[in-house]
């Protein structure tokens, strides 16, 4: 007999194969191969400026156009993907660790720990996610690493409590109730009973939170707080194009259209991964 | 002497405001019919920056004076050939020795609360400003080592000053000396003058609403425009109002929907947009003073060796970095004061031009051999400089250093780009931790040079102690050949020793909308609206 006892997973929808899943699914796709291997698609040094080609319109600048230095917007799109991909996952791995575990320690002592912890996460929720990590950027000074800490600052919280709400609902449990009974050590009843059940629904808000972190960190560098002109980045070619885009639409609007693609792509594939789970 | 040092130049590192000389008139791209002047009717001019305080005594903000200019007169006027003219002085006198200045005053001038401007109102003015209850940041240090002043007679005041100072005549042009009301002085206070400015000038003060604009309305009964004016008399405006619009393109949105009719500072990359925009004139003026410059600090590790300095020029490309950066809205300068200033000498850089592969090799010839990463070192040091930029970006200086770092890169010196605002900008100079900064200064006297290479101010970033005595020396001798000489002679050095390098000329530049005709510029490119009128 098998000491893990699950409810029944629910039961699967007919996979809804929407065209609109199917394009995001390919875009995410192209930004994930560009984000691994930016050399496959795009050939070209995007840190090199190219003085005698500055702010050529798409076609004689290349695919996209060139920014103010010369590069080439395709090719800074292309290897800033490598940026916003790695913050954004990053920063969701980093708050789903740290706000599981707080969670998960939480709601599984309950009592006065519960109380005062989930106190401190009203505190923290009731600030506005962007300023906080606005403030620790400022702060510690910008880099990949310290966006990736900011950004995930932001989501910590939220990772908790749901985490947190979802330990509650199975701690309870009978089947819990039993492995505690036949003597299960915590570690054990926690990552064998209670984690697996609270899993789904981590995974889904994990899925949403990429999108978010990826625009959060987009706009710290559209604020200056991004890496430095030598990595490219999406938040950062955004906001340098501001000032040129009357007369060169480009250099803003493609970073533009790629981070909404991006955004909107992994919402619906969010969307999609619930509708999964919930049925 | 003591080197003066300049401090209180708040508009560091964007254009801070200086003493000049001369400067080409304003050139306008707007084939705007012929019109007769006719008096009436408001003109609303949009400037990028907020005001600070409108006591002229007291302010050191480049934007500030473009108001001051309109509300205050000078003794002395400045021409656009550089040469001192007679304004609120008709006349004056200098002695042999260079230290007494006597001034014969018009006696027709009032200012605009009805207090008459005599030589009582004179030695008030320099005796308010040396007074250090006003905490002049600017203006005091125009005056350089004034002493005192007498009024002879209600037409003649005489100033003495502590030792000789040419600057002193030029400096007096300008509007951080134009001449304040003592009774409105006096009765408002220090805290409150400069938010209700009394002055002589064309246009007096009307309201201000600080972030929002401030409004002039014309001085009736003015009089005493200098020579340089087009017309004697009063001010065509009727009002004149500046109002602060600090995003360039909300500036010239304004100004093509017909809110305002004139926007200053257009951005460089929409120059040759609004050339071609039929319904609008487009005026630029150089600013006299010093030059955008990029200077190296000799008391650094590598950049104590002239050698590398010389080596660290050539392997920049500055000529396509302002081309690439400034689309042709700014030309490369030639030295380190601007033309139209006296001194200016174009041939001082004759020797400079880029040279990637000779700065390299004489970089391996001064010892810097590349290590294993592409970076020089020598004897355990790398060469690896910080350079200190701007932020937020001014006037595309960003831009500007992201390619000459690529340059000084691609010849295999490590350069860290620190954009810093102002207050770590200062931090950092306090600390001498950068090896390259820049600067630019509006001046109208080639004395901003004092600024740039003596060793008693802050804004020497070379941290030189050559030209200290050269300095000394062209502070005193009395305007003409030789100074001007002296003065080139100085720039001269501090190009062939690589203490600095030229990069590009300051010009104010100002949409108008077609309608708008007249604006003058004084060599340091202060608006002046005393012959402005709009067109029917």
């Amino acid at each position: 007999m098998t000491l893990v006892l699950t409810e029944p997973l629910a039961q699967q929808s007919p996979r809804k194969l929407s065209v609109l899943n199917t394009l995001s699914g390919v875009w995410l796709a192209v930004v994930g191969i560009a984000a691994l291997t930016p050399g496959l698609i795009s050939g070209v040094d995007p840190e090199v400026l190219h003085p005698e080609r500055v702010l050529l319109p798409p076609g004689e600048g290349g695919l996209l156009g060139t920014d103010q230095y010369g590069r080439g917007v395709y090719d800074l799109l292309i290897h800033g993907a490598r940026t916003a991909v790695t913050i954004g996952v990053a920063a969701t791995a980093l708050a789903v660790l740290v706000g599981g575990l707080i969670g998960l320690l939480a709601g599984y002592s309950g009592g006065l720990i519960d109380a005062v912890v989930g106190r401190c996460l009203d505190l923290m929720l009731s600030l506005p996610g962007v300023l906080l990590a606005l403030v620790i950027t400022a702060a510690a000074g910008a880099s990949v690493g310290v966006l990736i800490i900011s950004v995930a600052t932001v989501f910590v919280a939220g990772f908790a409590r749901l985490m947190r709400s979802q330990v509650l609902a199975t701690r309870d449990r009978l089947y819990v109730e039993a492995a505690r009974s036949v003597g299960l050590s915590h570690l054990r009843i926690l990552t064998r009973h209670v984690l697996p059940n609270a899993f789904a629904p981590v995974v889904v808000l994990a899925t949403i939170a990429v999108g978010e972190a990826i625009l959060v960190a987009a706009s710290l560098s559209f604020l200056g707080l991004g890496p430095k002109l030598a990595v490219p980045d999406w938040g950062q070619l955004l906001a340098s194009g501001q000032p040129y885009i009357q007369q060169s639409w480009w250099v803003s609007t493609f970073p533009g259209i790629a981070l909404s693609l991006t955004v909107v792509a992994v919402s619906l594939l969010g969307d999609r991964l619930r509708d999964q789970i919930d049925g | 002497m003591p080197i003066r040092r300049r401090l209180g130049i708040i508009a560091f590192p964007a254009a801070a405001a200086l003493a000049v000389l001369s400067g080409c008139s304003a050139q306008s791209s707007g084939s705007a019919a012929e019109a007769t002047p006719a008096p009436g009717g408001s003109l609303t001019y949009a400037v990028s920056t907020a005001f600070g305080s409108f006591d002229p005594n007291v302010t050191a903000s480049v934007v500030d004076a473009r108001v001051l200019r309109q509300v205050y007169d000078s003794l002395v006027d400045l021409d656009a050939e550089g040469t001192v003219q007679p304004w609120l002085a008709s006349a004056w006198e200098v002695s042999d020795d260079g230290l007494t200045y006597t001034f014969t005053l018009r006696e027709d001038v009032t200012f605009q609360d009805g207090t008459a401007f005599d030589a009582e109102a004179v030695c008030y003015n320099f005796d308010r400003i040396t007074d250090p209850a006003t905490k002049s940041l600017y203006a005091v240090s125009l005056i350089g080592p004034y002493d005192s002043c007498s009024a002879k007679d209600p037409a003649t005041a005489v100033v003495t000053l502590k030792n000789a100072y040419t600057p002193f005549l030029t400096n007096l042009s300008t509007p951080f000396l134009g001449m304040v009301s003592p009774t409105a002085a006096e009765a408002s206070g220090l805290a409150d003058f400069g938010s209700n400015p009394v002055g002589s000038g064309p246009f007096r003060f009307a309201s201000y609403r600080p972030n929002s604009d401030v409004v002039l309305e014309r001085n009736p009964g003015y009089n005493w425009a200098p020579e340089s004016a087009e017309h004697q008399g009063e001010a065509y405006l009727e009002q004149l109002t500046f109002q602060i619009i600090a995003d360039a393109t909300v500036r010239l949105g304004s100004l093509r929907n017909g809110d305002v009719q004139a926007a200053d500072d257009v951005p460089a990359q929409q120059v040759s947009t609004v050339k071609q925009d039929s319904s609008l004139s487009y005026l630029e003026q150089t600013q006299s003073g010093a030059t955008y410059q990029l200077f190296f600090n000799t008391e650094r590790p590598g950049l104590d060796d002239p050698a590398v300095r010389s080596a660290l020029v050539k392997a920049m490309d500055l000529d396509s970095a302002v081309k690439a950066t400034y689309f042709g809205a700014y030309q490369r300068a030639a030295a380190p004061l601007a033309p139209g200033t006296i001194g200016y000498d174009e041939s001082v850089s004759s020797g400079l031009s880029y040279n990637a592969q000779a700065a390299a090799d004489e970089l391996t010839a001064a010892g810097w051999i590349p290590g294993a990463d592409g970076v020089r070192e020598k004897d355990g040091q790398r060469l690896e400089l910080t350079y200190m930029g701007p932020s937020p970006n001014y006037d595309n200086r960003q831009e500007l250093a992201e390619f000459l770092v690529q340059n000084l890169k691609d010849v295999g010196v490590g350069v860290d780009l620190e954009l810093l605002p102002s207050a770590q900008a200062f931090a950092m100079m306090e600390a001498n931790t950068f090896d390259i900064a820049t600067t630019s200064f509006v001046a109208v006297d080639p004395d901003i040079l004092s600024t740039l290479y003596s060793s008693g101010s802050i804004f020497n970033f070379s941290r030189t102690k050559a030209f200290d005595e050269d300095l000394n020396q062209a502070q005193t001798l009395p305007a003409g050949a030789e100074r001007e000489a002296l003065y080139a002679q100085i720039q001269a050095e501090a190009i062939s020793g690589a203490y600095s390098v030229p990069v590009y000329q300051l010009v104010y530049r100002v949409a108008t909308s077609t309608a708008v005709r007249d604006i003058g510029f004084d060599p340091a490119a202060y608006p002046k609206f005393h012959d402005t009128y709009l067109a029917q």
